[in-house]
Parts: structure tokens; sequence; C-alpha cells
């Protein structure tokens, strides 16, 4: 069965980008968001076995969202996805418990290996 | 073929090598038995030894062999290195540097030298007749650590030997509660060594990811650099964990724990008690890596005036952090465009457009800033390098010579720095053949026997001063004037002042030491001195006092990345003027332009110009745009000369940020560099001097003729302006010339104490023009 992936980025552009890398690889992407909301919201709908979430988002950033989607799934695999220079945020991130991170712009083998990594 | 992408990298690091181990071992000079002097050079040459044994250099290879083993021995035997040894060793090192030398041109090692030889005659006297230690000693050390270390994925994972605790106490100051903790319990303590692969981004997150994983699992005693409050990206190039397991630990559960993405290697070490009357030789090799080296001598910067730079971390990760605000910033700007498609009210989008448009002007601001000051790196770059100069002129003029450095880590701009280093070395020979006496001289004239020169690096304002100071016998004005006397016959050098003197001894061709030496006095120096500090925009101030000393300042720009320019306009192209190259700018009557011979000048406040079109400087022809009979012009001046520019339009002063042009581009005449506008259009940055220099060659008939000219317009005004002064009218010609040019001349002499490199160069170019006249207006000066 093909890995769930949900991904959760304002921007559309990366989304796309990210979907065309991850799909190249055989993950599936069962959705996107746009906002932190949105991304909890889909969490909980679609049970995706990983959620990468970009740090920057709209109404409810990815910090937040990733507590909810804790809260909600204390076994959740999300993978933070920043810009250069958010190094507190992704240390609050890793302490609260997200399986790894990537930085944007970031490569494709970064980030599937880093997916890869998070699912073992 | 040897690929250029290795050939570079290598020579980079080579040349810091050799750079490193000539400082290294003027230390060890000072001080033989340092024993972190000798294990960092035992450390450099063998990196240097690998690095070229992978390039197939095998000469350079055999060198840094031989040179290791000879560090290797003095470091186990704590023998003191004598002299004699010293001086070979630095001419190995010199033969490793002529070697790099000729890869960087050629990419061929040099080959034959007698150096080796030598060498091995130095090893073997200080082994006593012994053998040279066979290469497999360390090679075999190596290769065992190979065995052990395996691939997991892309992890690497390897083992090092036991580790003496007490080793370990003292490395990572241990608590007491933890140094009990692990004496006391009879569990495997384990010394984890993690790196992170060479150009990952965050790295202290990534080791907090391997923390969080050990954290889960076994117990972290400590972290070095302490993850929970160092969170300095740049000290995690490497961690250690000591941490505390049950049971085998070989496993590939326990290996899992370091999967973590960009996670490059990891060696684990056990944590022994080791009996310490037991001289063990080995434990030396454990945490090596770890850049523990309290050693302050030791804190070289390793750097070399490549064409790369080495930026200081905290710099890159201020860059990063603004880029990264960069991105942030772009979302709003995304967000607004989502308001403007959702149809949000207008003032809504403007406050949002205000409130991200105010954002970014701060961040590009920042960026500009970060962006000079990755330019600027520490003079000690340059500085570090002179210590082994003055040491082979001292000793090859037999002078006794102490060398102080002052304020190494001023920064500066990297173009100043690289050109800097043969202007100092200059001075500095200079210092020590003329300024430092010799020493039954200075015991004499009741000095101290060995001399001092100092060599000082300081900011002040917008400037960077590095100044050379000896405490000699201070420059001689006798022997300078008989000198100018000598050369300059038309000069009358009673009436020179001192700083007037001074400036003599920047000229080509001016030298006052009575027989010339190999090192300096060959009459080429200190007006090469001048040209390179002058093309760097800076000046030269010299100070001097008859037996306390001289000292010599130059005075530098802190940062050449931005100009102060005039904008202008020709044929609806921007292009540049520095400011620095301007004399004037005004709206004259185009009518007010005359022929002569063809030329086009200009009578303008009693001096007559050339007159170029800008349009024509670009290649577009003789072009202008006139309003009412009306043209702006703009006055260069380079040196003494002046030239008039055509211009369509002033656009204004602005400060930019030059660009250099690429290679393609570098070869057209008269552009220095280009700036991208804020509209996003380009100006071109006119090279003045060039400019004028390439005019004055093209045109010196011309110019003769304007300078007659000029200078007859100038007596007529003179006399008409002194009509009623019969004194003058009485005198030659020269007089009231002097007295015009003197009221011109005051006014740019600032400090009369010193010497004013823009005062020489005046004077300098009063010379080589035309009028005998000009030569008297120097006289006056004083």
């Amino acid at each position: 069965m093909k890995v769930k992936i949900l991904l959760a980025d304002d921007l559309s552009f990366m989304r796309m980008m990210q979907k065309d890398m991850l799909e190249q690889e055989g993950f599936e992407i069962i959705g996107e968001a746009s906002n932190g909301i949105e991304a909890v919201n889909k969490y909980k709908e679609l049970r995706p076995d990983i959620i990468v979430l970009d740090i920057t988002m709209p109404y409810m950033n990815g910090l937040e969202a990733m507590r909810k989607i804790f809260e909600f799934d204390p076994n959740a695999k999300i993978i933070i996805c920043s810009a250069l220079g958010q190094q507190q945020l992704i240390i609050e991130a890793i302490k609260a418990g997200v399986k790894d991170f990537i930085v944007k712009p970031f490569k494709k083998e970064r980030m599937i290996s880093a997916i890869k990594k998070a699912l073992m | 073929m040897l690929d250029d992408k290795y050939k570079k990298a290598f020579l980079e690091e080579a040349f810091e090598f050799v750079e490193s181990a000539n400082q290294l071992i003027l230390y060890l000079e000072k001080d033989p038995t340092n024993e972190s002097t000798i294990n960092e050079l035992f450390r450099i040459m063998h990196s240097l030894k690998s690095e070229a044994g992978l390039l197939g250099f095998s000469t350079i290879m055999e060198i840094s062999h031989i040179l290791e083993d000879l560090f290797d021995n003095f470091r186990k035997k704590k023998l003191p290195i004598s002299n004699e040894t010293i001086n070979i060793i630095l001419k190995a090192i010199d033969f490793i540097n002529d070697s790099l030398n000729s890869i960087s041109a050629t990419s061929e090692e040099i080959t034959e030298t007698d150096i080796i030889d030598k060498l091995k005659q130095a090893y073997l006297s200080i082994q006593g007749g012994g053998k040279i230690e066979k290469k497999s000693s360390i090679s075999e050390q190596e290769k065992k650590e190979k065995e052990e270390s395996f691939l997991l994925d892309d992890l690497e994972i390897s083992f090092g030997k036991p580790i003496d605790f007490a080793n370990i106490k003292q490395q990572f100051i241990l608590s007491d509660f933890e140094t009990h903790l692990i004496e006391s319990e009879k569990a495997t303590y384990l010394l984890v060594e993690v790196k992170v692969i060479d150009n990952c981004i965050m790295k202290y997150p990534r080791m907090y990811l391997v923390y969080n994983n050990l954290r889960s699992s076994v117990e972290v005693i400590k972290t070095i650099p302490d993850i929970e409050e160092d969170q300095d990206d740049s000290h995690y190039d490497t961690i250690s964990f000591i941490i505390k397991v049950t049971g085998d630990y070989k496993n590939e559960d326990f290996y899992n724990l370091f999967k973590v993405d960009e996670i490059k290697s990891v060696r684990i070490s056990e944590i022994k008690q080791i009996e310490h009357s037991r001289e063990d030789e080995e434990t030396e090799v454990s945490i090596s890596n770890s850049k523990v080296n309290s050693d302050e001598s030791l804190n070289i910067l390793k750097k070399s005036s490549n064409s790369t730079l080495r930026i200081d971390i905290e710099k890159l990760d201020a860059l990063g952090r603004s880029a990264g605000e960069i991105i942030t910033n772009r979302a709003k700007f995304e967000q607004i465009l989502e308001y403007l498609r959702g149809g949000e009210s207008i003032n809504f989008i403007i406050q949002k457009m205000e409130e991200a448009q105010g954002e970014l002007f701060r961040i590009s601001d920042e960026l500009q800033t970060i962006i000079m000051q990755l330019r600027m790196i520490p003079v000690s770059i340059v500085f570090n390098k002179f210590p082994r100069v003055v040491r082979d002129i001292a000793a090859k003029l037999n002078k006794d010579v102490d060398f102080i450095i002052l304020g190494a880590d001023t920064e500066i701009d990297k173009k100043v720095i690289e050109e800097i280093q043969d202007p100092i070395t200059h001075l500095i020979r200079n210092a020590i053949d003329h300024g430092i006496e010799s020493k039954n001289e200075r015991i004499a004239k009741g000095k101290p026997p060995r001399g001092k020169i100092t060599l000082g690096a300081y900011q002040e304002g917008s400037n960077i001063i590095i100044e050379v100071s000896d405490d000699g016998a201070g420059l001689n004005y006798d022997k300078i004037a008989s000198k100018v006397k000598k050369l300059y016959s038309d000069v009358n050098v009673d009436a020179l002042s001192q700083n007037e003197l001074i400036d003599y001894l920047f000229k080509p061709g001016f030298s006052t030491k009575d027989e010339i030496t190999t090192l300096s006095g060959r009459g080429v120096g200190l007006d090469v001195v001048k040209d390179h500090i002058t093309r760097l925009r800076g000046r030269i101030e010299v100070t001097t006092e008859k037996n306390i000393g001289t000292s010599i300042k130059l005075i530098l720009p802190l940062t050449l990345t931005i100009l102060e320019v005039l904008m202008v306009k020709s044929c609806d192209s921007f292009y540049a003027i520095p400011i620095f190259n301007i004399e004037q700018t005004d709206r004259i009557p185009f009518s007010s332009i005359e022929q002569l011979d063809n030329y086009d000048i200009l009578q303008y406040r009693n001096e007559v110009y050339s007159v170029m079109y800008l349009s024509e400087l670009v290649g577009k022809g003789k072009k202008i745009k006139l309003e009412e009979d009306l043209v702006y012009i703009v006055i260069v001046r380079y040196n003494r000369r002046k030239v008039c520019i055509l211009i369509d339009d002033l656009v204004g002063e602005q400060d930019i940020v030059v660009q250099s042009l690429d290679d393609v581009f570098k070869r057209i005449k008269g552009i220095s560099g280009v700036a991208i506008l804020g509209d996003g259009s380009i100006a071109l940055i006119l090279d003045i001097p060039e400019i004028v220099n390439d005019f004055v060659k093209k045109n010196t008939a011309i110019l003769n003729k304007i300078e007659e000219n000029s200078n007859l317009a100038r007596i007529h005004d003179e006399i008409v302006a002194n009509y009623k002064n019969p004194e003058v009218l009485t005198d030659n010609k020269k007089t009231f010339t002097e007295k015009n040019l003197n009221s011109n001349e005051n006014d740019r002499i600032g400090n009369k104490e010193n010497v004013n490199s823009e005062n020489t160069e005046d004077n300098k170019d009063k010379q080589d023009g035309s009028a005998e006249i000009t030569e008297l207006s120097i006289l006056d000066l004083s």
C-alpha cells in the first residue's frame, strides 16, 4: 500500500512542487492544506501516514497546528518545513516531537530521505 | 589531468597549511618544547601528506611525511628543536610553498630538490642514527580504523579505541556528580561523536533530533557542546555525547538512533578506567578532533588571500536569517495578492502593502549591511604572514628586531586585504633596512639593542588605518634633500618643507640608502606602495622624529563595495561617476564650447578644459541634449588632469552597490563596474582614471596646447587683476602664477602636519606637466 501524505503549505507552488517530488517516488498525496486550521482538520479527517507541515502559514501557523495534531494523535509523524533562520521554531517543534524537518529551499533527495526516515 | 575543482580545493587548503606551519614554527622557535604547537604542526603535516598523496603529488607527500615524523619524534621525546633544524624545516616549507605555486600555475609539482635529503639528515640526527620510522606506522593505524567502520545506508559508523576516563574528565569538565556516576556504576559508558554532513544548513536542530532519539532509549550523561544551553549552529559540526548503555550496544537498534537525515558519521568509543602507571601513547588519538585547544598562540587564522573567501559562520547565519525573512516577506506579498483577488477594500490592502513594503525595506537594508560585512575579514590573514618576513629580513641584514602586531582582528574589505600585502611588505622591509639602526649604533645612541617594529591596524571613522612604525633613526631630511637636489636639479630644495621632502620619497626612482641592498633600496618601493594605496582610494601619512622612529600610516576606505556616485544620463542610459573623481558640475551655454584644432575645449572659470561627450565615450557618437542652448557638464579629475564631460542630464548623488563586470565585459575600457538601480535599470560606472589617462595618451598634443592657453589665460587675468600692483608686474611670470595656484591649492590641503597623499599626488603631477611654473607652486606650500 502506498504511503499517504498530507501536504500543508500556504503557497500553492510549494505544494505543487512537493506533490510532484513525492508522487514521482511513489507516495500518495491524499490531501493539501493551505493554512494551519485546514491542516489540522484534514489531518483528523484523512489520517495520513505523514504530514509535511510548513511553519509559516496564515490563520494558524505550523507550530500551533503541530500541537493540535499531537493533541489529537500523539504518534503523528510530522515533518516540519521551514525557511532558513527559523531555527528556534524548529527546535521548538523537535522538542514537541516532530520526526524531522526540512529547510527551504530543499532538494528532492532531502525531502524523500526525511520522509523515509520518519517512517522507519 | 588534474581536475580543476580538486586542484583549487587542495591548493587553498595547502596554502593555509603552509601559512600556519610558518607561524607555528616561529612560535616553536621561541618556545621549542611547546607541545600544543608541535601537535598542531604534526596535524598539519599529516593532513598535507594525505591530501598531497590523494592527488599524487609524491614529493610534497614525502616531505610532509618526513616533517610529520619529525614532529612526531619531537613530540614523543619532548626534545627541544635546534635552530638548525628549524631552518631546515622552514626551507622545506618554503619548498612546499614553491611547489604549490608551481601546481597552481602548471598543475605539476616541483620534483627536484635536495630538501628531502636534508630533512632526512636532520631526522637521523635527532634519532641518533636510527632509521626513519616506517611509513606503515600511521597507515596501519588508519587501516585498522577503516576496518572497524562500516556504512549503514548513508550513515558511517566507526569505533574508536577505548578512552581513558581521566582523559574524558579533563576534556569534558564533568561535574562531580557526573564523575561519580560514571566511576561508580558498572554500566558501559560510551563517548559518541556525531558529525553532520559538510553542507548541513541547520546543524543544531539536526543534532537535537539525534539527542531526542538517544534520550528515548539510553541515558545521556553529557553533551559537548551542551545541547540544552548552546544553540549556536556553528558549534555543531560535531557533537560528543557521553551516554550510558546497558548490555550490548553493537546492534542495529542502537545504530538506528543515529539515523537522522544529514548525519554523516558516528564514532563510538568505550570509556574505560585506564591505569595511569602505564604510559599509553594511543590515548591521545581519542578525541584529537574535538577541537579543544586552549593555547591562545595557536589561535591562528588559517586563511590565504585566494579568490575564495571563508566566512565567519555567524555572518552567514545572519544572512540566512535575512533570507528567511525575505521568504516570509514574500509570502506577505502573495497574501496581498490574494486580498486583491478576493476584493478586499483598497484601504485595507494599502495598509497591508505598506506593512509588507516597510518590512522589505528593512530586510534589504539589513541584507546590504550583512553583505558588506561578509566582505570584511580580519587583517590577521595578511598580518600573520609578516613574522616570518621580518625574521628572514632581519636575519639577512643582521639586525635584531622585535616584531609586534596590534589589532590583528580589525576587519577590512577582502579586496583591500589582497592589495595591501605588498605595500606592507615594502614598508616593513624599509623599516628594518633603513629605519632600524645597527646594533652598535643603537647602543651608542642609548637605545635598546633590539629594534622594534610594530604593525598595527585600527578603524578610524570610515577608514581603516594600517600603521607600520619603527623605533629607528627616523627619516634623514638632509639625505633626502641632497637626493632631491641630485634627481631634480630644477627644484629649490632649501625652500621645501620637511613634509614636502617626504613627498619625494614616494616618487619613482627615489632612494636615499647609500648602498643598494638586495632587499630594499632598489629605487622601487615607496612609489609602488603609493600606487597600490591610491588605487584602493587610500592615502599615506608619514610621521617621523629623529632617533625616535618613523611611522607610516596607510589610510584605507573601510569597504569598496559601496560607492558614492553622481548619476548622470546620456542617450537615455544611466552612468555613474564616482563622487571622488568629480571636481565640479554645472550647466553652461553650449555655445561657450570652442574649437581648437578640431578639439572641443571649454574656457571655464579661468581654466581651459578639453571637452568629451559622454555619448562618444561609450561609443554612441557625439550626441547631446540641449535645453535652450544649455548643457550639463561634469568636470572630472584624476591626478591633476581635469576633463570636462558633457552629459544629457544630471540625475543626482547616490550610494550604489558596485557589481564587477562579468569576464566578458571586463575588457571594456573606461567602465569599472555596473550598478543595478532601484527601478531595475542598469548604470555603468565610469572608470575616470582610465578615461582621463586614455584621453591624455591620445591627445597629448592638444593638451599641451590647452595647457599653454590656460597658462596664458591665467597670466593675462593675473596681469589684469594685479594691474594696480606694479611689483607683480615687474616680477617674472612665475610669481603670479605661483600665487594663483596657491589660492587653489591651499584649500585642498588639510593636515599639514602629515603628508597628505592628495597633496603629493598633485605635486607629482605638476611635475610631469609641461610648465615649470607649476613646479614652483610646490615651493610656496610651506
